[in-house]
């Protein structure tokens, strides 16, 4: 998109000078004079590139507004959270650590184990960091079964206003399934929307996700692959994850090395997540050797 | 007039180009249904934005939104814009009257108030597009160190300047000022960057 002017204001205002004068921040500020306002506003209704720039700064103010400057912690920048009002994150957050209650190994001074059931299907949060100090040697390692085990990365729907387009009505369908855990229903419905649109890297993902849960790993590969096919979207790093995941789970450690190691590579929010899952994938196969 | 899921895309384009604006509106004075579809695509976002600046009420951005796009529509539609080419300036022009009129039956006019960036992230309309904007600002601030993520905060949140900022980081003013440039720049590149997958 090349840089527009807007000559109809007495201020001549272009992107040059939206950039130079930092006028998106003063003008989601309420800095601007009342002449210098208009004459913005006149320009972002023409120019694509600055009014892209003002969503997104405004998108920043709202976050960091949300979260702090201290809130941007690995698991908080996980693409599905952006699914997730506050109460789902808290519900995800005691989940997590439910769940890391449940997996995380026994200290020879620590307390008696605690009593578990067994969570459904494959379900297993991604490590959590142990507390601090140094590891007993006799900490047991996590099996492979847990390591491969998955927990559906939360989803909570969005209202939109007018009738959906055939693809997010299909996806909208397949997600209220998805969040019922009736992830066969799901399938069907989301392969629909993928067919409608095979470029939707949310389809594409939850699709794979529903089949993982469902177990049919040959599938669920399929489409994180294709998730991660689409390049550099909001799902890439949880692609990579969950793939590696799949691969565990049909007990293919290099495969799931690699992913992991593509992750790291990312160097995103979850790279460090993806460092300990590495770490634990190459001590079990050095224990099965 | 019934606004599609997607009107407030951020990848909506604006027909940037007067012929491109003069093409539209002809389309829709030749009662073309999908170019009233696009022209509603196309503006929506930012009728919505601008709504939402000037008089900071939810409530009010839809119907007034809804109220200038409908205005729009029907003036194309009966031929009443003059300079075709100008049908960007037309809808901003229609949008500014209706929020002028919105304002002048209200008693307070907050129009000095800056934008309350959670009240506008709240109120926007919800779409996947708007969701993976906010999914991936967010993987992009994460990806900030912390001390410029605080001196993005205390800038555009708090409103504080280079100097206030400098005194409560132990920093000076003109470091602080370009660790903010910088910053912003970084977040808003990578989420365009990202946006493109």
């Amino acid at each position: 998109m090349s840089a527009n002017t807007t000559n109809s204001s007495k201020r001549r205002m272009d992107c040059d000078r939206v950039a130079r004068e930092e006028i998106l921040e003063s003008y989601l500020g309420g800095r601007l004079s009342e002449e210098d306002r208009d004459a913005f506003e006149e320009h972002y209704f023409e120019c694509a590139r600055c009014f892209d720039e003002l969503q997104t700064i405004q998108a920043i103010r709202g976050e960091l507004r949300r979260a702090g400057a201290e809130g941007f912690e690995a698991k908080s920048t996980r693409p599905f959270f952006g699914w997730v009002p506050a109460a789902g994150l808290a519900a995800a957050v005691l989940l997590a650590v439910g769940v890391w209650l449940w997996m995380r190994p026994l200290s020879p001074s620590g307390p008696p184990e605690p009593t578990r059931s067994q969570p459904p299907s494959r379900a297993q949060l991604p490590e959590k960091p142990g507390p601090p100090g140094p590891e007993p040697t006799v900490t047991p390692e996590p099996s492979l079964d847990q390591l491969a085990r998955v927990e559906p990365p939360p989803y909570e729907p969005v209202t939109l206003r007018g009738a959906p387009d055939a693809a997010t009505a299909r996806f909208q369908r397949g997600m209220e399934g998805y969040r019922n855990a009736d992830y066969r229903g799901a399938v069907a419905d989301l392969r629909a929307a993928a067919e409608l649109d095979p470029d939707a890297a949310h389809i594409l993902f939850f699709l794979g996700i529903s089949h993982l849960m469902l177990g049919q790993d040959n599938a669920a590969i399929d489409r994180l692959r294709a998730t991660i096919a689409l390049g550099d979207s909001a799902y890439l790093e949880d692609a990579h994850l969950y793939l590696a995941k799949a691969f565990l789970g049909r007990k293919d450690f290099a495969a799931a090395e690699t992913q992991l190691k593509k992750l790291i590579q990312l160097g995103g929010s979850s790279s460090g997540e993806a460092r300990r899952l590495l770490r634990q994938v190459e001590r079990l196969k050095k224990r099965s050797d | 007039l019934t606004l599609p899921p997607g009107s407030y895309g951020w990848h909506a384009r604006c027909p940037t180009h007067p012929q491109q604006q003069s093409a539209l509106a002809e389309r829709i004075r030749s009662r073309e249904p999908a170019a009233e579809e696009e022209l509603v695509r196309l503006f929506s976002d930012r009728v919505m934005f601008l709504v939402l600046a000037r008089t900071r009420d939810p409530e009010a951005a839809r119907d007034v939104t809804q109220d200038v796009m409908l205005a729009v529509v029907r003036a194309l539609r009966e031929g009443h814009l003059r300079e075709e080419e100008r049908l960007a300036a037309f809808v901003y022009g229609t949008a500014r009257n209706l929020i002028n009129n919105y304002l002048r039956t209200r008693s307070r006019l907050p129009r000095e108030d800056p934008i309350d960036a959670g009240l506008h992230l709240a109120s926007m309309p919800d779409s996947v597009e708007n969701s993976e904007r906010v999914a991936l600002v967010r993987r992009a601030l994460g990806a900030l160190d912390s001390t410029d993520r605080k001196i993005l905060l205390l800038t555009l949140v708090e409103g504080l300047k280079p100097g206030e900022i400098a005194v409560r980081l132990g920093l000076t003013s003109e470091v602080v000022r370009t660790r903010k440039s910088r910053a912003l720049k970084k977040t808003t590149e990578r989420v365009k960057r990202l946006s493109r997958r």
